[in-house]
């Protein structure tokens, strides 16, 4: 399970992904093939009582590419984390699913999603959600720390998938449950790096 | 790639309909951690259950059980709730730091500098509850103690303070009889 990913790669790689969602973080709208806002969380079909939850400017961050949620329900008192939290929208319904005894954490690596993320979750009453400036590749938290991870649309933009599945794999506890909603590349990969950075970000 | 990490279930459930490009296309996966050995899992029969909490924005009275729960999770092999009052602090461990113990006058962990006898029965007097955890060796127990300390304290434990069995000896290593 090695990369080819230089270090080189890795930078333009994270410059990329910082350029565009610092974009994202103002609004999605426009900057993505599939549909965002309210529009995208209704195709996927999140619980309709956990949206009409999240005050309208909330929903209007939304930029995932389908529903961890539909895999399997957040129970009651379960700790979560969510790689790649962007604007929390998926953070803030997993906190709403785990309740007050549970707790969720959002990552992320760009600044501006983390303040969008912060900006929303003031808008809501939740006191179980809390985000930092983390990377999927170096989660600094404990072994067995969660019952679920998820991630939406993130895992496809990390250059190192194995080391950040090991990661997830480390910080869940034993059964715990990773639930992901992501891109996947369909026909041969580009052999070419530099044709594969170009469309890194897609 | 998943169930070459460790990943057991792992499955691709459905397409989401929402590609980013020509080339991709959104998918729903799903996999699961197994289950640990039996020896770091705590007794199904003494799990308990997580209470219904359903009314968002109101915090529960804190369950000292769910702190167990939290010790058992974090790496704990043996995570057990005693009264406050049944902790024996006596002098003549003082005289083990002081004759034998390197760390002796080096900080606040240990003596002249730590809690005397007495001020330390008069801190433990202020509680009625302790949690005794024993688990790994060295420093990893100390990090799951105080881990543990601050999530307490979030569940509204708001006087959780870890005590920790910290290394005692040259190189770290236990000395016979010392603290």
């Amino acid at each position: 399970m090695k990369t080819d990913i230089t270090p080189g790669d890795r930078k333009k790689i994270e410059e990329g992904i910082r350029e565009k969602y610092s974009k994202v973080a103002d609004s999605p709208h426009g900057l993505f093939a599939y549909p965002t806002g309210r529009s995208g969380i209704e195709a996927q079909k999140y619980a309709p009582e956990l949206v009409s939850a999240l005050p309208e400017e909330i929903i209007s961050s939304y930029c995932g590419v389908g529903n961890p949620f539909s895999l399997r329900q957040i129970q009651t008192g379960e700790s979560v984390l969510d790689i790649g939290s962007g604007a929390g929208v998926d953070t803030l319904i997993a906190a709403m699913m785990a309740g007050p005894t549970g707790k969720v954490v959002g990552i992320d690596i760009v600044p501006e999603m983390l303040r969008r993320a912060e900006s929303n979750l003031a808008m809501t009453d939740l006191h179980n959600v809390t985000f930092r400036m983390a990377s999927g590749e170096d989660l600094p938290f404990l072994d067995a720390e969660f019952d679920s991870v998820i991630s939406n649309g993130v895992i496809n933009l990390i250059p190192d998938k194995p080391r950040l599945l090991k990661e997830v794999i480390r910080v869940l506890k034993p059964g715990g449950s990773l639930m992901l909603a992501d891109q996947v590349a369909i026909g041969s990969v580009q052999k070419d790096m530099k044709a594969r950075l170009a469309n890194w970000f897609q | 790639m998943l169930e070459e990490v460790g990943f057991e279930n792992a499955e691709l459930v459905a397409k989401t309909g929402f590609n980013s490009s020509p080339k991709t296309e959104g998918v729903l996966v799903r996999a699961s951690k197994p289950e640990a050995s039996k020896s770091l899992q705590k007794p199904k029969e003494e799990i308990t259950p997580v209470e219904e909490v359903r009314v968002m924005g109101r915090r529960p009275s804190p369950s000292i059980e769910a702190v167990i729960d939290r010790a058992y999770a974090l790496g704990c092999e043996k995570a057990k709730i005693i009264d406050a009052s049944t902790v024996i602090v006596e002098e003549w461990v003082r005289w083990k730091c002081l004759y034998g113990c390197p760390f002796y006058n080096k900080d606040g962990y240990h003596p002249p500098f730590a809690p005397d006898v007495d001020e330390t029965r008069k801190v433990l007097d202020q509680y009625t509850k302790a949690i005794l955890l024993n688990g790994p060796k060295g420093k990893v127990i100390t990090d799951i103690a105080v881990r543990l300390e601050g999530e307490a304290y979030k569940m509204g434990f708001y006087k959780a303070f870890a005590l920790t069995a910290l290394p005692s000896g040259g190189g770290g290593e236990p000395t016979p009889g010392a603290t």
